[in-house]
């Protein structure tokens, strides 16, 4: 075991800094810098895949195969590149490691090369793990273009071109649907990414998704995924029935409270990355008032266990529904109550909470623009109330133009905006505020007054009519 | 919901000044043990309204809350062990929450209380 192994860790562009800080404790690990573009962190390591597999901050790991800047971009010389790739790279420490890693996943499996469709469907049939293992695979293309205009090939040209390389080198079939390697390709402009998964089952326990919107869970705008095959493509369209989604197989599919998920569930590994931004302390309450399925606070108590105490809370009653789901998964020792609220009113006193730890709605799956502009505004002046005052910090996830104003301007006396920067997801760029609750006492004790023409919306943004007619008549302040 | 929570929650109808505590109707109480830590309960304590832990397990019919707690209380395993039991391990399932100055009732249904108000309350 004293190989050492290469690796790729993946997470949210912007919360490298966690996933750097927990590599600083993992024995026998050197980071190497270099790759920028991409969120995630290259490193060798001597610690056993147990170990890798219990970072919180990754994404998912994958064995590291090579990295390029400047890579040809137009057709042809693009493809003779991406063919050429498989015949540059050592696959003899990278296939030894995707066994090691199919060993530690099953145990069982006396091959030590599983088929992920066969363990997915529980029936890992004993005769069929004593054949001799045939490997067949997969190259997955995935290509953006950020600065440059297009490229000369598309995802799926590159997955072939890299491999038909492959084919030729190491002679295993290709097979989109039952493989059990699979490399991934990652092309940002010019800068391509070549790494091979390690993980390819998830959640045994199967996760339910409360809001029914096909089995992808993560939003996925501006990113073009392309699938290898057309095969794949049209059994995607009808039903995604036997083989799980890769979104499934992530190193944080497998925490124990991810038993239900509403359709824009933040990632457990960017809820450790805000938790880290909290400052969390021993007896904290930890909050998240638009909680979704609840993945902000109970990654804090799978996290901290019972030195803290979780509170979850959302609008909608599938994300609530979910939440409570996930909160009595049971395993985690922790304590999270999860309840039923309006995050623009808080039923909450005031001063009484230490942590707050909140994504806000952002991209266009949950909510709208409009919409976002006067809940988040609102949703801080909440914030502001219920944080202790002198201790409290608010970790804000928001992608909404009028928040930083809102927190350095109008709420000036009351927060102390600390850090503010951006995270990449799924290719959004959203905003991180940090801040800290001055000791100015909240304003008072009664709740935020909507402001004019802002009062009362549903959450599609429709002006109810009897609200309408309300702004119109009265515009006495509240108390 | 757990009494930690409670201890938090107000209710926050327009006009209202006085919703905290909230009365407790209880239908159905669950009892689901967890390890007790006393680090954490030592710093939950000066966060807490006490008044309202002790009325409202009272409520709930654990009866061993004292109504007073000295500090040095928080050192004694038998007090910690009540004040964990009534904290975190008693949870209302079924039932409702009182609003103490308007009498509005939020529902407690599995264990999640109900707090959004209709839209003539806010």
């Amino acid at each position: 075991m004293a190989a050492v192994a290469h690796y790729w860790a993946s997470c949210a562009g912007g919360l490298e800094f966690a996933l750097l800080k927990e590599l600083e404790n993992l024995e026998g690990t050197s980071i190497i810098p270099g790759i920028d573009s991409y969120g995630g962190v290259q490193f060798r390591t001597t610690s056993a895949p147990q170990k890798v597999a219990e970072l919180r901050s990754a994404d998912n790991v994958y064995a590291f195969l090579s990295h390029h800047k400047k890579i040809p971009v137009d057709k042809e010389s693009g493809m003779a590149f991406l063919g050429s790739l498989a015949g540059k790279i050592d696959w003899e420490p990278v296939m030894q490691l995707h066994r090691l890693w199919q060993e530690t996943e099953e145990p069982d499996s006396s091959s030590g090369i599983s088929d992920p469709l066969l363990t997915i469907n529980g029936m890992a049939n004993v005769e069929q793990t004593h054949v001799t293992p045939q490997r067949s695979f997969r190259v997955t293309g995935n290509r953006i273009c950020k600065d440059m205009k297009k490229h000369g090939y598309t995802s799926m040209d590159a997955a072939a071109a890299i491999g038909d390389g492959m084919h030729e080198l190491l002679g295993w079939p290709a097979d989109m649907r039952s493989f059990n390697v699979e490399v991934l390709a990652w092309i940002i402009d010019d800068e391509l990414l070549l790494v091979l998964a390690l993980i390819y089952s998830g959640n045994k326990k199967k996760t339910k998704n409360l809001q029914n919107v096909s089995n992808i869970n993560e939003p996925c705008a501006e990113v073009e995924d392309v699938e290898g095959s057309e095969q794949v493509k049209s059994t995607k369209k009808k039903r995604p029935a036997e083989r799980p989604s890769r979104a499934d197989a992530q190193l944080y599919s497998r925490r124990p409270y991810r038993k239900a998920l509403v359709h824009t569930s933040l990632k457990p590994s960017t809820a450790y990355g805000l938790l880290q931004l909290a400052d969390v302390q021993p007896g904290d309450i930890v909050l998240d008032p638009m909680c979704g399925c609840g993945t902000i606070p109970l990654e804090a108590i799978n996290w901290l266990g019972t030195r803290v105490m979780g509170l979850a809370g959302d609008f909608v009653d599938t994300a609530v529904e979910a939440a409570n789901i996930n909160a009595t998964a049971g395993e985690s020792p922790g304590h999270c109550d999860v309840v039923r609220w309006d995050a623009s009113m808080l039923p909450l006193r005031t001063a009484s909470i230490d942590r707050v730890i909140c994504d806000m709605p952002f991209g266009n799956r949950c909510g709208n623009h409009k919409v976002r502009e006067v809940l988040c505004p609102r949703v801080v002046k909440q914030v502001v109330r219920v944080l202790r005052p002198g201790s409290g910090i608010a970790v804000l996830m928001a992608q909404s133009k009028t928040m930083k104003e809102e927190i350095e301007v109008n709420q000036k006396a009351y927060l102390n905006l600390q850090k503010h920067f951006y995270v990449y997801m799924e290719g959004l760029k959203v905003d991180v505020f940090v801040v800290r609750r001055t000791s100015e006492p909240a304003p008072t004790q009664q709740i935020v007054r909507p402001i004019k023409n802002m009062a009362k919306r549903k959450r599609d943004g429709q002006l109810t009519k009897q609200a309408a007619l309300e702004n119109l008549s009265s515009e006495n302040p509240v108390q | 919901m757990r009494l930690l929570t409670h201890n938090m929650l107000a209710c926050n109808i327009k006009g209202v000044t006085k919703g905290f505590p909230l009365a407790i109707e209880v239908t159905k109480l669950e009892t689901k043990e967890s390890e007790m830590n006393p680090d954490f309960l030592r710093h939950i304590y000066p966060k807490l309204d006490w008044k309202a832990l002790h009325d409202a397990a009272h409520t709930l019919g654990l009866n061993d809350i004292p109504e007073q707690v000295e500090p040095a209380m928080l050192e004694d395993e038998d007090f910690l062990q009540k004040f964990h039991h009534a904290l975190l391990e008693v949870h209302l399932e079924e039932g409702a929450l009182i609003c103490p100055e308007t009498n509005r009732r939020f529902p407690v249904t599995k264990g999640v209380p109900n707090m959004l108000l209709n839209e003539d309350e806010v």
